[in-house]
């Protein structure tokens, strides 16, 4: 006895006995949307090409282990998308009628904020593919059309790896200046007071109301209100936040729990006052952050007080 | 979503879309990045539990999606040397499909990318080269029997798919049916 998918291949090849054609038109009656969709999809198979089907298997497991490290975890907190058009919109629904224009503007040029609120770094990638690691507190603004205008708006501090696209230049906005850059990798830190910029790889221009620098590899620069600073060499620490791979050549006790706090989680607390009487010095590569605080205790003569979520140095 | 779900899902349908990105991209490599790429958005996308039971349509849609684009790039950059390099070369224009929903073709290529190998290489014989059961089976020397149950084998699996994406594939009988 053959089965129903025989039967039906049958028919469809014009293969079929004249049994087994009535046989599929009492199938029909009773599975209608079935038999049309089977129709159709026979009729799409003229298009199919035998070269367009792949002849070997995919390893999902070796796959899932590539992406692994790619996946937030749940608990490491969140990345808070909000849609400024919708905030605007409420607002709109107070103002009303008068206003039914500004609507229509705010739709055409919403934009969307990605804010850090987590005490750690934190990846994203942009619509253009554009890879971003936002530092702690950090955020992000841009229209909702990037990839026709790749500009945004920074603040706080950022490491950018830009997708190459020479028609669309990626510019980003800061209190106190702009870098513009086509395809590269560098260290945006937008604060309150001034705008520090550095490069791993490629060329950006920073420029503002005061002038304007072309930085390269291993080259930064500072913007502030007044100025934007020669170029100097890039701090081998300028990253580290992101990378966790810290450089300590003499370096302040200060200078190094700010280094840390900005990578680790776990907060350091120094309750003392001769931060700037400690010297340390060393290379950490994605240590434990009790690791360096033994290094530290053990240089300093300090002592480490050790709790859940600061390390009290005293 | 757990992640011991998102695991398994992974492993039950990672296969599959990539040999569906494969009949868009032609590229094992870029099949793979892609695919990789939708798992990885649609875990780290808040809204993933809003997707519900949708949730490998979900996935076919936005392996198209990446797929086409990739092409789309693709062509661009050659267009893009082709204008500074002036070569006269010709560009291949891969032809597919563009619409921005699931429909019957994509819910083929997928069923068929699926097939072992001996049933597509049957499937196919009998509907492009028109071949009768007799003749496939002397070409690949088998007993006509086992053409019939290869076929059979081939609309089974391609039944169970249309089932499977059936609620998106009736609303376009509705619009374009006769």
């Amino acid at each position: 006895m053959k089965n129903i998918d025989e039967i039906l291949a049958n028919y469809f090849s014009g293969e079929a006995t004249p049994e087994e054609t009535l046989a599929v038109q009492e199938w029909k009656l009773l599975n209608e949307e079935e038999f049309e969709l089977l129709s159709k999809a026979w009729a799409a198979a003229d298009e199919v090409n035998v070269a367009d089907f792949p002849t070997k298997e995919f390893d999902a497991k070796a796959a899932l282990a590539k992406i692994e490290d790619q996946l937030q975890s749940p608990n490491q907190g969140r990345i808070l998308k909000i849609s400024f058009y919708k905030k605007v919109a409420a607002a709109c629904a107070i103002l009303m009628v008068g206003l039914a224009g500004f609507w229509f503007l705010t739709n055409r040029n919403s934009t969307e904020l990605v804010a850090n609120n987590t005490n750690a770094p934190k990846k994203i990638e942009l619509p253009d593919h554009s890879q971003v690691w936002l530092a702690a507190n950090a955020n992000l603004t841009y229209a909702t059309n990037f990839n026709e205008n790749r500009t945004l708006t920074l603040t706080g501090e950022a490491y950018f790896e830009v997708e190459r696209d020479e028609k669309h230049p990626f510019i980003v906005n800061t209190d106190f200046g702009k870098v513009e850059v086509l395809g590269t990798a560098f260290n945006v830190n937008a604060s309150d007071k001034s705008t520090s910029v550095s490069v791993e790889h490629g060329k950006v221009a920073v420029e503002n109301k005061t002038g304007k620098v072309i930085l390269t590899a291993g080259q930064s620069t500072v913007a502030t209100e007044k100025m934007v600073a020669p170029v100097a060499p890039a701090d081998p620490n300028f990253n580290a936040w992101k990378t966790g791979e810290f450089y300590f050549n003499n370096t302040p006790l200060n200078e190094v729990i700010r280094l840390l706090n900005a990578h680790y989680p776990k907060k350091i607390e120094y309750q003392g006052n001769a931060t700037n009487q400690h010297f340390i010095n060393g290379t950490f590569k994605n240590s434990k952050i009790e690791d360096i605080i033994d290094v530290i205790v053990l240089t300093c003569d300090l002592e480490a007080e050790n709790g859940d979520n600061v390390i009290r140095l005293k | 979503m757990t992640r011991d779900a998102y695991n398994q899902l992974f492993e039950e349908s990672y296969n599959s879309l990539c040999k569906y990105a494969y009949t868009i991209v032609k590229d094992y490599d870029d099949a793979e990045d892609i695919v990789q790429g939708v798992f990885i958005s649609f875990w780290n996308n808040e809204k993933k539990e809003e997707i519900g039971d949708k949730v490998k349509n979900y996935l076919l849609r936005s392996v198209k999606f990446k797929c086409i684009d990739l092409h789309r790039k693709k062509l661009l950059h050659r267009n893009f040397e082709q204008e500074v390099l002036h070569t006269q070369e010709k560009i291949v224009q891969i032809d597919f499909n563009e619409d921005k929903d699931t429909n019957i073709k994509d819910v083929l290529m997928l069923a068929i990318s699926e097939l072992p190998e001996k049933t597509r290489e049957v499937f196919m014989a009998c509907k492009l080269d028109g071949l009768s059961y007799n003749e496939i089976a002397s070409h690949y020397e088998i007993s006509p029997k086992t053409v019939e149950n290869q076929m059979g084998r081939a609309f089974r699996h391609l039944r169970e798919k249309l089932q499977h994406y059936k609620e998106l594939l009736i609303f376009i009988l509705f619009f374009l049916g006769e």
